[in-house]
């Protein structure tokens, strides 16, 4: 390591819980398999459009802490059982997840100071169906509505669960931009270390379950598949094939450590990918339509900020939700930012194996997007079928196969115009 | 409903909601802070006896509660009421 690499930042360590995977390992399978995680809704309300999604509603955390946390701390096993107790449903999936990560970095074992490592969130309602289930219970009788409720129904309270079960005492909030959450965490969390105001921070994509109400407004405004799949559920999330019909939510948890190279160096903790670059624009627009300008912006920026040009990437993690409109926007932009280089570099759609996480979709793809650049492949993106004449890039269709990966970029777009991009490299002192 | 099958109910949820108080005996005379439990899991196990107890005593009552035996004359008498007007 070098002086110039004090500020560099690493991913020292993930965490995750999604449809198609509880841990790393499951994870990294599903990936390299093509598995979907998409079924119909545990829970179905038949005057509800949306039928299908990516459905964790029935996790077992003590099951998940035997398995999983088997060589946890029997003091963190025992402090989490506590505090998630009475969790409502992202609570308890983001801090399992993020007991994952803290634990895959080693922090249990050689810790950072904790006034030197904090948390950042990325996510915001993330406890609709339980803020309307006590509405729900208020309406019958008031006392009885949940006695932790005045915590408990804020989003902030994920943040402190998992800042007091880990005792990050240093910089502590969180982050929202809709379905580009995760990445605009992951720049403020970039932008704290580089400044030298912690040496490390644990960066949470925090579960976004989803109530009938939020189920049914998406249908409404024609965003959710609902049509054409509800029988077959695993073919739903299609990203750039023709048939794609909307995108299909999904519960997942993704949480990574980050840290500047120097501390990771003083812990001897694992660096397994570099966060090297950043970016935020916008489309200053209400609407939930994509701003071509904006993304081809975003892209541009991101590499600037790592000092690197588009010709030097070789694999992009895309957005890539199962719009109609947003997959075409985004291929036209990555066309127009990487010209003739676009056509040599893959391009998947981890959301068609998962599903969208909504505001952690971009840290469960920064997952997907460091193990594939640390096991040399590239996941497929499934459901190719029907291919869209104007949708020309090379998608991965329907095989996984060996991609050596150096820089990856990856997407996140939100509702609202927002818009936000990572550049994640190898370990650059590869063991 | 007597006092010991309140006792019951108070003591149930109290071993829910601070499990690492399981297999200690409660006390009439034990003060919940001086048992480990904080601030939030008092407001839990008020709650959740009101709930199975079905009975609703005021908040401006209950901030006067020091001992589980506090607790008890108040749920004692909520129940009594009920009883009283709902046989």
């Amino acid at each position: 390591m070098t002086t110039n690499d004090e500020r560099r930042v690493a991913i020292t360590g993930m965490g995750i819980i999604s449809p198609i995977g509880e841990n790393l390992a499951d994870y990294l399978a599903a990936l390299r398999q093509g598995c979907s995680g998409i079924t119909r809704w545990k829970q179905l309300d038949e005057r509800c459009y949306s039928r299908i999604g990516g459905d964790l509603s029935d996790f077992d955390l003590a099951a998940h802490l035997e398995h999983v946390g088997i060589h946890y701390p029997e003091a963190l096993v025992q402090m989490a059982r506590k505090l998630l107790r009475a969790t409502p449903l992202s609570g308890r999936l983001t801090t399992a997840a993020a007991l994952q990560a803290f634990v895959h970095a080693g922090l249990h074992e050689t810790p950072v100071a904790p006034a030197r490592i904090g948390h950042i969130l990325a996510g915001h309602n993330l406890n609709g169906p339980y803020i309307h289930d006590n509405a729900m219970t208020y309406r019958e009788e008031p006392e009885f509505i949940d006695p932790l409720y005045g915590v408990m129904y804020l989003d902030t309270d994920v943040l402190a669960v998992i800042a007091q079960l880990l005792n990050l005492r240093g910089p502590c909030f969180s982050v929202g931009g809709a379905c580009a959450s995760g990445n605009l965490a992951l720049l403020a969390s970039l932008d704290l270390l580089r400044a030298g105001r912690a040496d490390a921070l644990v960066v949470s994509g925090a579960a976004s379950p989803l109530g009938f109400v939020t189920r049914q407004a998406w249908s409404l405004i024609d965003a959710l598949s609902i049509r054409s799949f509800n029988d077959t559920p695993t073919q739903a999330s299609r990203p750039f094939d023709a048939r794609r019909e909307g995108f299909v939510p999904s519960e997942g948890a993704a949480v990574v450590v980050l840290e500047t190279f120097a501390s990771a160096q003083r812990r001897g903790a694992p660096i397994h990918a570099e966060l090297m670059g950043a970016a935020s624009t916008s489309n200053a627009s209400r609407t939930t339509k994509p701003d071509l300008e904006a993304q081809v912006r975003v892209m541009g920026d991101a590499l600037r900020d790592a000092g690197l040009v588009p010709e030097q990437v070789d694999y992009i993690n895309a957005h890539a939700t199962s719009t109609p409109l947003g997959d075409a926007v985004e291929v036209q932009a990555i066309k127009q930012l990487f010209g003739a280089h676009a056509y040599a570099i893959p391009v998947n759609a981890t959301k068609s194996l998962v599903g969208h996480c909504l505001t952690s979709a971009a840290i469960v793809e920064l997952v997907a997007t460091v193990l594939q650049i640390q096991h040399n492949f590239v996941h497929p993106t499934i459901n190719q079928t029907v291919a869209d004449p104007e949708l020309d890039l090379d998608f991965v269709p329907n095989q996984a196969r060996p991609h050596q990966i150096q820089v990856a970029l990856s997407n996140a777009f939100g509702f609202g115009g927002l818009n936000a991009c990572v550049v994640v490299g190898a370990n650059p002192y590869p063991q | 409903m007597t006092r010991n099958e309140v006792f019951e109910v108070v003591k149930a949820q109290i071993y829910r909601v601070a499990s690492h108080l399981r297999g200690k005996e409660i006390q009439e005379t034990d003060n919940l802070t001086d048992l480990g439990a904080d601030s939030l899991d008092i407001v839990e196990v008020v709650s959740g006896s009101m709930k199975q107890l079905n009975i609703k005593v005021p908040r401006t009552r209950l901030s006067m509660v020091d001992e589980v035996s506090d607790l008890l004359d108040l749920f004692e008498e909520a129940v009594a009421t009920k009883q009283t007007v709902q046989p």
